[in-house]
């Protein structure tokens, strides 16, 4: 027997888990969206910085180390995601489907 | 190109690959008897084997060696397309994938349709997915007959046929089980690869990415000015475009989605993305060590890699190829060859894949048949479809030689961006989105995505020959996904009809079932 999804959805459980998606998802999109679009808006309109060596006698530039950074930011940001999601958003999931199916 | 073609080096890992593949598809015929085995492997993929096999479908040939030409041929340009493409990620699994699990069963159309006009939706989501696979399929099946024929000295006719009738046995004959089994070994395969030149490369530089980098500007023609913005894009715009197209137009793309049916819980689906992204992101990070690898190490007017008129032997795009045979003699270059050839098939074959579902599950069974359809009919028709596919995809192969693979390939993924991605985000995130909106914006998207794609420089100039585009743009994701957001939003905002009310009232039950899996396959209450 499904509990009926109206009960369901003013369950103390879902609307905890709603917010606390809603915050986790939004803040951590926004964060790769602007630190993404912060360097693409730099390649764009402000190359030179990007072109820029970190040293005096070095060819390493600056770019060549925010992109690399990038794309390591974006795994960080999956693997802190899929951590989070398992250990608050999985045992409100179980707490609801627990009451459904009772 | 005597210097590539006939390696015997090559032909034997070629045919090991071959051999391989062929064996897990005869396992995986066997093996599939049922709609859920040919479209999801039964679900039956762990989380860290579907992160493999996405992130097989999602480097193909036309990324690794392609992104590698880029970088090769433009330098530090080309490293946007390594950072979009790996940024796209994130967003993917904050955004998409949980609900897509939760929501759908072989395919985002199922998604579109949770809430909204079943017939209605289907007609769009497959025409979208269709005018993307297809255009995808295109830019894969170019590579794969140009890079077999520099690799192992076939005609392009016959590479392309040769392609085209495997991808009909790997699809036809072992549906999802099978095209997740070679991805995940393309996988491996590819990673290790990368691994090994990367790690040869860096041995001659003790190491040191300043050394590498050095002389990489000592060796390269452009001098410094590899290490810069401005050899390939040319403006701002340019930038914006492909960043965009980039970072959104994964969430679009039907087989890549499609890949988040084949686990048994959204946890493992949201393992799956953590993994992929780690894979893609570390062999990004590689592709930027290939690429100022292959400036420092292939000096231009060597004459084994290059042909007396300057070229690269076989074209830039084998640039990753002819760096393996510099670090790692033939051995290495005929594994790398073997792997590239893994490469397309397997793409090719999950792309043939999405477009069976789109046309024997969603437009066969759920528009022709209302849900009715007999699944026996349904697995041999998806059959019939890889059958019709591969014919297709040969067919254009054919029409399409010569042209620029990654261009074709980004023109896919702009109107994946352009018209997958809004409807498929609003239908999930806007409660006020009716089938009015949905389906005339999409299909308004649709179709202005195709025309300026047509019209544009990449094509209308470029394939058509014409002296001037229409359309101004490169590619249309910066004017048309802002269209299709306005237009399904308009065309939303604004339908008071009877059925608008019922599809909203349904928006707070989707979204239970989205956040929680609740009535989902293989959902939480089920399993008890």
């Amino acid at each position: 027997m499904l509990a009926s999804a109206t009960s369901l959805s003013v369950h103390p459980a879902y609307v905890e888990l709603r917010r606390r998606r809603r915050q986790c998802c939004v803040g951590l999109s926004l964060l790769i969206l602007i630190a993404y679009f912060g360097y693409v808006l730099l390649l764009a309109y402000a190359p030179s910085v990007l072109a820029q060596r970190v040293g005096e006698t070095r060819f390493l530039t600056i770019g060549l180390l925010l992109g690399p950074a990038l794309i390591v930011l974006a795994w960080g940001i999956t693997g802190f995601y899929v951590r989070w999601a398992n250990r608050h958003f999985d045992p409100l999931v179980e707490a609801l489907a627990r009451d459904a199916r009772s | 190109m005597s210097g590539l073609s006939g390696e015997w080096s090559s032909i034997g890992m070629f045919s090991v690959v071959l051999a391989v593949t062929l064996l897990i598809t005869g396992w995986a015929a066997r093996r599939t008897t049922t709609t859920a085995d040919f479209y999801t492997a039964n679900r039956s993929l762990s989380g860290l084997q579907n992160g493999l096999a996405i992130t097989g479908d999602y480097i193909s040939a036309g990324t690794f060696l392609g992104m590698t030409g880029l970088l090769y041929d433009n330098g530090f340009d080309a490293t946007l397309y390594l950072v979009g493409a790996v940024v796209a990620w994130p967003m993917l699994l904050l955004l998409i994938a949980e609900p897509l699990r939760n929501l759908g069963k072989y395919s985002f159309a199922d998604v579109c349709a949770f809430r909204l006009d079943r017939v209605a939706m289907r007609i769009f989501a497959s025409c979208g997915s269709l005018v993307v696979v297809i255009f995808y399929l295109i830019g894969q099946i170019v590579a794969a007959g140009a890079l077999i024929q520099s690799l192992f000295g076939m005609p392009y006719d016959y590479a392309v046929i040769l392609v085209g009738v495997l991808m009909i046995v790997y699809v036809g004959a072992g549906g999802m089980i099978a095209t997740s089994w070679v991805q995940i070994i393309k996988a491996v395969l590819l990673l290790c690869s990368g691994t090994a030149i990367s790690f040869l490369v860096l041995l001659k530089f003790d190491f040191s990415v300043d050394r590498l980098l050095g002389a990489s500007v000592a060796a390269s023609p452009h001098g410094a000015g590899i290490l810069s913005s401005g050899m390939l894009l040319k403006s701002p715009t340019e930038i914006l475009t492909l960043a965009i197209t980039l970072c959104f137009g994964v969430m679009g793309l039907p087989h890549i989605l499609m890949r988040f049916f084949t686990v048994p819980t959204v946890k493992a689906a949201r393992q799956s993305a953590f993994w992929a992204t780690g894979f893609i992101g570390y062999f990004f990070l590689l592709a930027f060590i290939i690429g100022y690898g292959a400036i420092a190490l292939l000096p231009m007017g060597d004459p084994a890699f290059f042909a007396p008129d300057g070229k690269l032997l076989g074209g830039n795009n084998l640039a990753a190829v002819h760096l393996a045979h510099r670090v790692g003699g033939s051995a290495l270059m005929g594994f790398v060859s073997a792997v590239a050839f893994a490469t397309i098939v397997a793409v090719v074959a999950g792309l043939t894949l999405s477009a069976a579902a789109t046309i024997a599950h969603d437009l066969y069974g759920e528009v022709l048949q209302r849900g009715a359809a007999n699944e026996k009919r349904i697995l041999l028709l998806s059959r019939l479809t890889a059958l019709a596919i591969g014919a297709i995809a040969i067919a254009l192969g054919l029409l399409f030689k010569g042209q620029n693979i990654a261009s074709i390939v980004t023109t896919a993924l702009s109107i994946a961006a352009s018209v997958n991605f809004p409807v498929l985000l609003l239908a999930i995130y806007w409660e006020r989105l009716t089938t009015r909106g949905a389906f005339c914006g999409g299909m308004i998207g649709l179709v202005s995505a195709v025309v300026c794609a047509v019209t544009g420089p990449k094509v209308w100039v470029d394939v058509l020959h014409h002296p001037q585009p229409i359309f101004p743009l490169g590619y249309p994701t910066l004017v048309v996904m802002p269209l299709t957001f306005f237009l399904c939003w308009m065309l939303s905002s604004t339908d008071s009809a009877g059925k608008a009310a019922v599809h909203r009232a349904a928006f707070g039950a989707q979204t239970l079932r989205a956040q929680t899996g609740i009535g989902a396959e293989g959902s939480p209450e089920r399993r008890s």
